[in-house]
């Protein structure tokens, strides 16, 4: 779990960057064929694996705190894949909350073009823009990733009480 | 009445009730009875399995209540300073109650299989100190909630009224005696 959380960490950063950084052009004059696919679905990248990291880093602060190691990690794994097969969907919906607008607070874009000049600023600007959207869309996948895990629990209390060493009294 | 929004508020409202009054009875009415009129072994054995039930019920309830909030969010499509506080609140209840139901009620039924002890006992009331500060932070999401999608509107609508009364009060007030005023669809218009 804790390597899928990394590979997801680093796939989010890549593709964030990339899509900030407009990376897409130099691929695109590395390696012309990949370039075009990268630049066609790294914003779909960046959503799904902001979603995936949100969801991942639910699971696992969730795991922290059940006390039970066999109902841990079976549940562990359960909602791992829930998470994965729904993580089109979940990564859809959190990039549309990731796009409503903050009712208060002002845009960082005329401060950043005051502070570092027209072109730099509004480079920077894109870059900020999209870390705070992949930011956003983990926020919101994270009370996702916990609350399949908590419905794992639920499952594997029901099926079966997890940790019932002795025999329970006259049941 | 039949719309996606209306269903899915409902679901919501329904998941909170349901977690809630859940909790609220398995803590003031059911184990104060329980207490009172079984014994030890009897009371432990029913405890073991309202704690598995009440976990699927809690939990359950939880995880509709953040699906259907996320559709929520969509629907009202704005984030606002109180939403966001209303998030933290939500991550704080679930971790709260995987605590609760992963962690003392796993204790709880391991400890329990021997029969009543004082562990269990303590175990117990950990179990209800917790249940009920889940229930006290769901309530105050639910004043987050009313304040979300009724009070702050609410509020500004009754300013605007008030903002009309006086200016229609002090227009009244300016016009000279003998003079009818302005028609009624023009008056209107202008405020």
């Amino acid at each position: 779990m804790r390597r899928l959380t990394a590979l997801a960490i680093a796939l989010d950063v890549i593709a964030t960057l990339s899509y900030g950084t407009g990376a897409h052009i130099a691929v695109r004059y590395l390696n012309p064929s990949f370039g075009a696919w990268w630049n066609s679905d790294e914003f779909a990248i960046v959503e799904c694996a902001a979603a995936a990291v949100g969801m991942l880093i639910g699971i696992r602060f969730g795991a922290r705190l059940v006390n039970d190691a066999a109902l841990r990690s079976r549940s562990m794994i359960a909602a791992a894949i829930v998470c994965a097969l729904a993580l089109p969907i979940i990564g859809r919906v959190g990039a549309e909350i990731a796009r409503l607008r903050f009712t208060s607070g002002a845009s960082a874009n005329a401060w950043l073009i005051d502070r570092f000049g027209y072109d730099a600023g509004m480079f920077l600007d894109k870059l900020l823009a999209a870390g705070v959207y992949s930011i956003k869309i983990a926020t919101f996948a994270l009370p996702v990733g916990m609350v399949l895990f908590g419905a794992a629990i639920a499952i594997f209390m029901t099926a079966k009480p997890v940790g019932d060493t002795a025999a329970p009294i006259s049941e | 009445m039949l719309s996606l929004r209306f269903a899915v508020l409902f679901i919501h409202i329904v998941a909170v009730i349901v977690a809630l009054g859940g909790s609220l009875f398995s803590t003031f009415a059911l184990a104060p009875v329980l207490a009172a009129e079984l014994d030890s072994t009897a009371r432990l054995r029913v405890a073991r399995r309202i704690v598995r039930r009440l976990c699927a019920i809690v939990l359950t309830s939880l995880t509709v209540l953040v699906v259907t909030g996320i559709f929520n969010v969509l629907f009202i499509g704005g984030v606002s300073i109180l939403l966001a506080i209303k998030l933290i609140l939500v991550v704080v209840v679930i971790a709260l109650a995987l605590y609760q139901y992963g962690n003392i009620g796993v204790e709880i039924w391991r400890t329990s299989a021997a029969g009543p002890s004082p562990a269990v006992a303590d175990l117990q009331a950990r179990f209800r100190r917790v249940g009920l500060t889940v229930g006290s932070i769901v309530l105050l999401i639910v004043y987050l909630s009313i304040g979300l999608t009724r009070g702050s509107g609410a509020i500004v609508t009754s300013i605007r009224r008030g903002f009309r009364r006086y200016n229609e009060k002090n227009s009244r007030a300016e016009r000279p005696p003998g003079c009818g005023g302005l028609p009624r669809s023009q008056s209107r218009s202008t405020l």
